[in-house]
């Protein structure tokens, strides 16, 4: 069986390679930065590059349907982001194939495919058998990076000098680690009342070495971050999450599922979030972080 | 029968949920704790349609309903627990009916459009110092002279005269006084559009005062003294002496929006008492709505506001029959019992649920980090006696019942 | 110019409830109007009253609640509205849909602009409005928080994970909305009942010459995440859950 990965970081396309070694398929990838290429040619079979291209969905997805083309995959997966799904959608669209996003789990029935994929703002998992081909996305950290290397080959694109629409981008400046980089993230949810009293959030992310964010409404409804960490931001899976002041949202808790271990502080003991936190504590975030900074200070 | 609520109905309600939880429930309690709705949210209630409601498309209103004005008085109650809010809108639905359904065409078309817009207030002074439930015994005088009346005398606890003195427009009142021969009794009353401030221009001879209200605070109260107060023809609502009958009419849909107020703001204490009982644990984890005691309790309180709900619906629908769809087969006054009902049952079964609220709260409810005393004391303004005396509406059912030689009040 | 507001009514995942085997209870839960969706009809309409467009909803499904939410887009301001009737529209294929609403939009348009909500309350896919635009052959931009057009030029500005981008295009486009690009207006009285009044027109898939395929899911239950759980109560004893909280941080780290 023949795999097609589109993807831009090599945590995602290690995890593409676990999955092709689940299903028992040749792995094939197209990357958009030669930067990468190094670390893809030992992660896929062969790898096809483009370059000097800024991402503009339609544009890309003439890139990867030439190399899909020249393929013909069986399974063609993105990573579950908003990029990821639009040109899963575009691609899709033009094989008329199904298209199945948030999947967390795949088997292989022969010439048929069963995929497990969250619905319901992540409440619920559906499990879904398909023929094939099929277009998937998959969520960032459902699959464990594989660490084996091969000898690849790698083919640089050329046809594509320029967008097909007009592109401007403006990049995201990060203080610090980038979120979806970071072992440890710390996110500020609607328990906090001022914009002032995140700096106490990104204390603490500092001193463990860490990234810090928002949950959505203290982004898109205080303005109070460009960013935040939830299904319709970043996604993210790091060693540590820590959520203080969230109360747990389905929306939210897609974004984070991933993380192998989550801490919680909330002073609503009926919080979602305790039952989905490997550790929690009940109180008041106002009293709870600054004593905990000073312990930290400490140590 | 039919206990449904129609399509319209239930999209309107969802609609002006909407409303209310994006421009009002953010803001009631500063609304409460400052004494003031501000401007920028009446323009925008004005622009969303939720004054003169039940006033006809072709004097600006909205050509709805006594019921859906019934709805948007219930909502904005349950957003804004303290009732200011849903008062000062249910006081530009009900009275401009009565303007619509009495006053001159030329008149009509002067006033109401402004009012359905947000930029003027229309309430209601029959209120005096010695009396309110005395309407017969009111003591302002009009005197007509060469088709100009001039008014003398004073009105109290009268809504809006702050809002009066601030909006674009400004506004006015469904004014009574005495007109005729003292002998007549009520039958000397005469009803005026007492218009005091217009295009931003305050009127001669009107002299207002300003009180400062333990509850409710977001819609203002006050009183004012009419001097040589003079109102053009023109204004008068009706005919000559009939005023008493218009303002009874003008009381019984006031009522029903009042009653509906009242209900929205009881289903916001029913529902969190039912998040606190649930979430409060004592005497060993134990949740408070575990003891039967507490359950009990709510079940009855729910029980009572459900009934209240009925009772003032039912009374809204009459209100359409006879106001809105005209039909033949139903009088005004046949609306007196069931108005008489509701504006009985709904204050007080809302009193009660704050009551209980508070005491499942404990201490808690006595400070002022918990906003369950604004909806009280706004609330309790309708066991008081606002817009009708709870005793005067027992007085009109047993009459009903019982008979006037009977029932002397 | 001409606009087309694909609409989905889904299931409102925040008043899902589960039976205690953790099959969720998919029937008895209430369906509404998508957030971005109305965000969607939001754009069109303040697009209508500064361009003179008209608009034109549409909606894949049947029964009275599609007709609903196609009579709350008239209250919200949008001209004419489609139903293409189907049974059990909610395991239709995203294919499908897109295949549905791209031959409704050659047979009713051209249209300049399809405006449709980025992702779904139930599925969250981000995909319908990629498989429009390729099935009609236009660009697509999806998850857009800002729309604007001047001079026959639509710009809109996507926030994705690393930044952001701003792109231009002349129509026609498919744009797929986020719900940060506008507050959608509140229908009131007055066009609530003026919208009641308005015809729906309806279709079926054999009208547009589409063949259905479904879904079929073999297996939904509530995701049930197995966590440690351990909680500690600060209210309780403050020093010794901050003491917890920093064994774990420091062992873990």
């Amino acid at each position: 069986m023949k795999i097609l990965v589109y993807g831009e970081t090599v945590e995602w396309l290690k995890q593409a390679r676990s999955i092709s070694e689940i299903l028992d398929g040749e792995l094939y990838g197209v990357i958009s930065s030669r930067e990468l290429s190094n670390q893809a040619t030992r992660i896929f079979d062969k790898t096809y590059v483009f370059e000097g291209v800024k991402y503009e969905p339609n544009t890309y997805h003439k890139i990867i349907q030439e190399v899909s083309q020249k393929i013909k995959p069986d399974l063609t997966i993105f990573p579950s982001t908003i990029k990821g799904r639009t040109l899963a959608g575009l691609y899709a669209g033009h094989l008329s194939q199904p298209v199945i996003t948030d999947v967390i789990d795949v088997k292989r029935d022969d010439q048929t495919l069963e995929m497990s994929r969250l619905v319901y703002g992540g409440g619920c998992i559906a499990k879904i058998r398909l023929t094939l081909p099929v277009t998937a996305c998959i969520i960032q950290g459902a699959f464990k990076p594989s660490d084996k290397q091969v000898n690849g080959e790698v083919e640089y694109l050329t046809s594509i000098g320029k967008e097909l629409i007009w592109t401007e981008f403006k990049k995201r400046e990060y203080e610090g680690i980038p979120l979806d980089k970071a072992d440890i993230v710390v996110a500020a949810g609607r328990g906090f009342k001022k914009k002032e009293d995140l700096e106490i959030v990104k204390e603490l992310s500092t001193i463990l070495n860490g990234a810090w964010s928002v949950t959505r409404p203290l982004a898109a409804d205080y303005g109070w971050s460009d960013t935040w960490i939830g299904i319709s931001g970043v996604i993210i899976n790091p060693k540590i999450y820590i959520a203080v002041g969230i109360s747990g949202q389905p929306l939210h808790m897609i974004a984070v599922r991933n993380s192998k271990t989550i801490i919680a502080v909330n002073k609503d003991p009926n919080a979602p979030i305790f039952s989905e936190a490997d550790y929690g504590v009940i109180g008041d975030l106002y009293q709870i972080l600054p004593r905990l900074l000073e312990k930290l200070r400490k140590k | 029968m039919d206990f449904e609520f129609s399509e319209d109905e239930v999209r309107f309600r969802e609609s002006v949920q909407e409303f209310c939880k994006r421009y009002i429930e953010p803001r009631w309690v500063e609304i409460d704790e400052r004494g003031r709705i501000p401007l920028d949210l009446i323009k925008k209630m004005g622009e969303q349609g939720l004054f003169a409601i039940p006033v006809s498309e072709e004097y600006g209103g909205v050509g709805g309903t006594i019921t859906m004005a019934a709805i948007a008085a219930e909502e904005i109650a349950y957003h804004d627990p303290s009732v200011a809010t849903a008062v000062y809108t249910l006081l530009n639905n009900g009275w401009p009916l009565l303007v619509e359904r009495y006053s001159r065409e030329d008149v009509k078309k002067e006033i109401l459009p402004k009012v359905a817009g947000g930029e003027a207030f229309y309430g209601i002074a029959s209120t005096e110092s010695h009396g309110g439930s005395d309407v017969a015994g009111i003591k302002t005088t009009a005197v007509k002279k060469n088709n100009v009346w001039i008014v003398n005398g004073e009105k109290t606890y009268i809504s809006g005269i702050r809002e009066i003195q601030e909006l674009a427009e400004g506004g006015g009142y469904f004014l009574v006084a005495k007109t005729g021969k003292p002998e007549y009794g009520h039958r000397n009353i005469t009803a005026f559009n007492l218009i005091v401030r217009w295009n931003g221009k305050t009127r001669q001879g009107w002299k207002p005062t300003i009180f400062e209200e333990i509850g409710r605070r977001g819609i203002s109260t006050g009183g004012f003294i009419l001097e040589d107060f003079e109102i053009d023809d023109k204004y008068r609502i009706g005919e000559e002496n009939k005023g008493f009958y218009y303002l009874m009419e003008g009381f019984n849909v006031a009522r029903i929006l009042v009653a509906a107020a009242t209900i929205g703001s009881g289903r916001w204490a029913l529902d969190q008492a039912i998040e606190w009982i649930k979430n409060r644990k004592l005497f060993e984890g134990r949740p408070l709505a575990s003891f039967q005691a507490v359950s009990f309790r709510l079940s009855e309180l729910y029980g009572e506001l459900e009934a209240a709900r009925l009772l003032t619906y039912r009374a809204a629908w009459l209100a359409d029959k006879i106001y809105i769809q005209k039909d033949p087969k139903w009088k005004e006054k046949d609306l007196n019992i069931p108005v008489a009902l509701c504006k009985m049952k709904a204050p007080e079964a809302t009193t009660k649920i704050y009551e209980e609220l508070m005491k499942w709260y404990g201490a808690y409810a006595y400070t002022k980090d918990c906003n369950a005393f604004r909806g009280w004391l706004g609330t309790f303004s309708y066991t008081i006696g606002a817009e009708g005396a709870q005793n005067i509406m027992r007085i009109i059912i047993a009459r009903d019942l019982i008979g006037r030689e009977y029932v002397k009040g | 110019m001409k606009i087309l507001t694909p609409i989905k009514l889904t299931l409102d995942i925040s008043q899902l409830k589960y039976e205690s085997s953790g099959e969720p209870l998919i029937d008895i839960a209430p369906r509404k109007i998508g957030d971005s969706d109305k965000c969607a009809i939001e754009e069109a309409v303040r697009l209508k009253e500064k361009h003179n467009a008209y608009t034109v909803a549409v909606t894949v499904g049947s029964g009275p609640e599609h007709e609903r939410i196609i009579r709350d887009a008239y209250a919200m301001g949008i001209d004419e509205g489609y139903i293409v009737e189907v049974k059990e529209y909610e395991n239709l294929q995203a294919i499908t849909i897109g295949e549905i609403i791209a031959s409704l939009a050659k047979k009713t348009g051209p249209y300049d602009l399809i405006i449709l909500g980025a992702g779904s309350l139930d599925t969250h896919s981000y995909t319908l409005g990629p498989i429009i635009a390729s099935k009609i052959g236009v660009p697509i931009i999806a998850g857009v928080d800002s729309l604007s057009y001047n001079d026959g030029v639509f710009e809109a500005r996507c926030v994705m994970e690393d930044g952001t981008y701003t792109y231009r295009v002349s129509p026609p486009i498919v744009v797929t909305v986020t719900t940060e690009a506008n507050e959608p207006r509140i229908p009131t009285l007055k066009t609530i009942l003026r919208s009641k009044k308005m015809e729906i027109k309806k279709l079926t898939a054999e009208d547009l010459g589409i063949e259905l395929k479904r879904i079929e899911i073999e297996e939904l239950k509530r995701y049930v995440v197995q966590r440690k759980k351990i909680i500690w109560d600060a209210g309780e004893d403050l020093e010794k859950a901050i003491e917890n909280l920093v064994r774990v941080l420091t062992s873990e780290v």
